[in-house]
């Protein structure tokens, strides 16, 4: 995917946060992560992915 | 539970028989030892007295009521205990009663998501699932154990201690005239959950408790929906809540519903609690019509289970020895395949068929079904009754997916029921035959499938069976086997043959509860007798 692509994805899962509000956006994203994986042939893209996902959560905190 | 006003089995639609207590003439031979003592006269013990009287054993039944279960509400059997009930002669009364299916249906807020289909085809003797009560299997196992003459059963005697001894067990037993003892050289406990053989023993039950909590209550109604198995999440009535629905026979509706956390048990077993939460259901599937509350109880999900289901001459037997989530509708039909097994096995070695050593694959075989419940109920669990914040987020993601994509409801399909093999048992061979390129291996259950006239099936004797694909194989075993192994020339190629991949002197050879003992691409005489003594843990001289 290209960088201009990726960017527009970027934009378009902010401004649904955002439209949807905080207290949806947890099962918006778990949908959208199952929906994604779905067109996935790659089972181990998804693991790595998941795993990549995990790193640095909480960063503002270590400081 | 019954409504009030109403007797503790005052059904409507079952009447239940009054067992008296041993008396009379029975009570003079009250305390002549006996070989083999049953605990519990369950459809479990019911069925182990009817394995053992098919190979000539008898037995003593006991239990400590006066009439059927009241407490315990199996409703789905298995396409595997139907073959059980085969063997037994009782299959005719089950198939007239019960109601076959084979679909289940999953709503999300109302909306429908996924419509399942079991394995069935017209190459199947029966249908994968058959719902009936537990009151009526009881009924058609006891007309035939007291139909019996191997069988005696003693009602209103409780088992009040039992003690181990070298060469059997001395049982403490209490009827309503007195307490008495009684050896036995053999005792199969299958006294149920609350096995008062497995507390005297000091046996413990392993495992873990699920959180979630089910309510199940049995309504009469005329309600016009086909055997089809529903269940519903996320509904009106019931929102972040699971309910099941089943169809039984004489127009009753099991319906199971998901307790929520803050709700007590004790308030939900309320009388009053209870016909406004079914109330509800009814509206939530289109249902205005007048209904009848039959019975209720509370049930929760825990996977428990001994570590050994032998404990010397004892053995255990069905819920005495595990206890399973209903999800996977396994629990009686587990025990059933429990009895099968032990029924056969102790009957051979009773019988001096068959070495004592094949007693010890009883508890490998059936305590590894046990897991593979486990692990696949533990699935079913957490997508019905999710367990914690990631669990239930990710349900609620596929569930709310899958109203507008397929492969998301998919996700709510349960396990299907496939039993479980047994392919690394000291009572199977090992299947080491590399030129079989198909067919079902050794430890699986031998498949189906629809013959000239009959199936497969049908080919099966009550002893050992060996299926040849070669006149002159069949012969020569007929000739050279040991009278316990049963002979049956199959013609090749044909559906079964092409099934078994067999080819001209290829041979199966099946156990008496139709499990593939061990298969030979290239068969003669000699392998397949020293397979057979192999399995039955017998020296080949002895015979």
């Amino acid at each position: 995917m290209t960088d201009s692509k990726l960017e527009m994805v970027y934009e378009a899962i902010a401004l649904k946060i955002d439209d949807l509000g905080a207290e949806n956006s947890e099962l918006f994203l778990a949908k959208l992560s199952l929906l994604l994986a779905n067109e996935m042939d790659d089972l181990s893209i998804v693991l790595k992915a998941i795993d990549d996902a995990a790193l640095s959560l909480d960063l503002s905190l270590k400081e | 539970m019954r409504p009030a006003g109403k007797a503790q089995t005052e059904s409507l639609y079952f009447k239940y028989p009054y067992f008296e207590p041993p008396k009379g003439a029975e009570r003079d031979k009250i305390r002549d030892g006996v070989r083999v003592a049953i605990v519990g006269a369950g459809p479990i013990g019911m069925t182990v007295a009817l394995a053992l009287a098919l190979e000539g054993i008898q037995s003593v039944l006991f239990d400590n009521k006066s009439t059927f279960n009241d407490g315990s509400r199996a409703i789905c059997v298995a396409r595997s205990s139907f073959y059980i009930f085969e063997s037994l002669g009782v299959s005719a009364s089950f198939l007239k009663k019960s109601l076959g299916w084979t679909t289940g249906r999953s709503f999300y807020r109302g909306k429908k998501i996924l419509e399942f289909q079991m394995p069935d085809s017209t190459d199947e003797k029966f249908r994968p699932m058959y719902n009936i009560q537990q009151q009526f299997i009881e009924k058609f196992l006891w007309d035939a154990v007291s139909a019996n003459p191997l069988i005696e059963t003693r009602w209103q005697s409780e088992i009040v201690g039992i003690e181990n001894k070298f060469n059997g067990s001395i049982l403490n037993i209490k009827d309503p005239v007195e307490i008495y003892e009684l050896s036995a050289e053999w005792v199969l406990a299958c006294d149920g959950a609350h096995s008062s053989v497995r507390k005297f023993r000091g046996q413990r039950l392993k495992g873990k408790n699920f959180e979630g909590r089910y309510v199940i209550v049995d309504v009469q109604m005329d309600h016009d929906y086909p055997t089809i198995r529903r269940a519903l999440f996320d509904s009106d009535c019931r929102r972040g809540g699971t309910i099941l629905i089943h169809k039984q026979p004489e127009n009753i509706w099991r319906i199971d519903y998901q307790l929520e956390d803050d709700e007590s048990t004790e308030h939900a077993l309320d009388e009053d609690n209870i016909r406004a939460n079914v109330s509800a259901v009814l509206k939530d599937i289109d249902f205005n019509d007048n209904w009848e509350l039959e019975w209720w109880s509370v049930y929760s999900a825990n996977t428990l289970a001994l570590d050994d289901y032998r404990d010397g001459n004892i053995f255990f037997v069905g819920d005495s020895a595990h206890i399973v989530p209903i999800f996977g509708v396994r629990g009686l039909n587990n025990g059933f395949a429990d009895a099968a097994n032990i029924g056969w096995k102790l009957g051979w070695v009773m019988n001096e068929k068959a070495g004592a050593g094949l007693l010890d694959s009883y508890s490998p075989e059936r305590r590894g079904a046990t897991m593979d419940v486990f692990h696949n109920a533990s699935k079913s669990s957490r997508f019905m009754t999710p367990p914690t914040h990631g669990w239930k987020l990710m349900r609620d993601a596929a569930l709310s997916l899958a109203l507008e994509h397929k492969f998301a409801g998919e996700l709510a399909n349960p396990r299907q029921f496939i039993p479980y093999n047994y392919s690394e048992s000291s009572a199977i061979l090992d299947d080491r035959d590399e030129n079989f390129l198909g067919g079902p291996r050794s430890g699986e259950v031998l498949p189906e499938t629809r013959l000239d006239s009959g199936y497969l099936t049908d080919l099966l004797g009550k002893r050992f069976t060996v299926l040849c694909f070669n006149l002159d194989l069949a012969n020569s075993l007929a000739n050279t086997a040991p009278e316990s192994i049963f002979v049956v020339h199959i013609s090749r190629p044909s559906k079964a043959s092409k099934l078994l991949n067999a080819e001209n002197n290829s041979a199966y050879l099946v156990r008496p509860d139709g499990y593939i003992a061990a298969r030979w691409k290239q068969a003669n005489p000699d392998m397949v007798i020293e397979g057979f003594f192999k399995v039955i843990f017998q020296s080949r001289a002895k015979q």
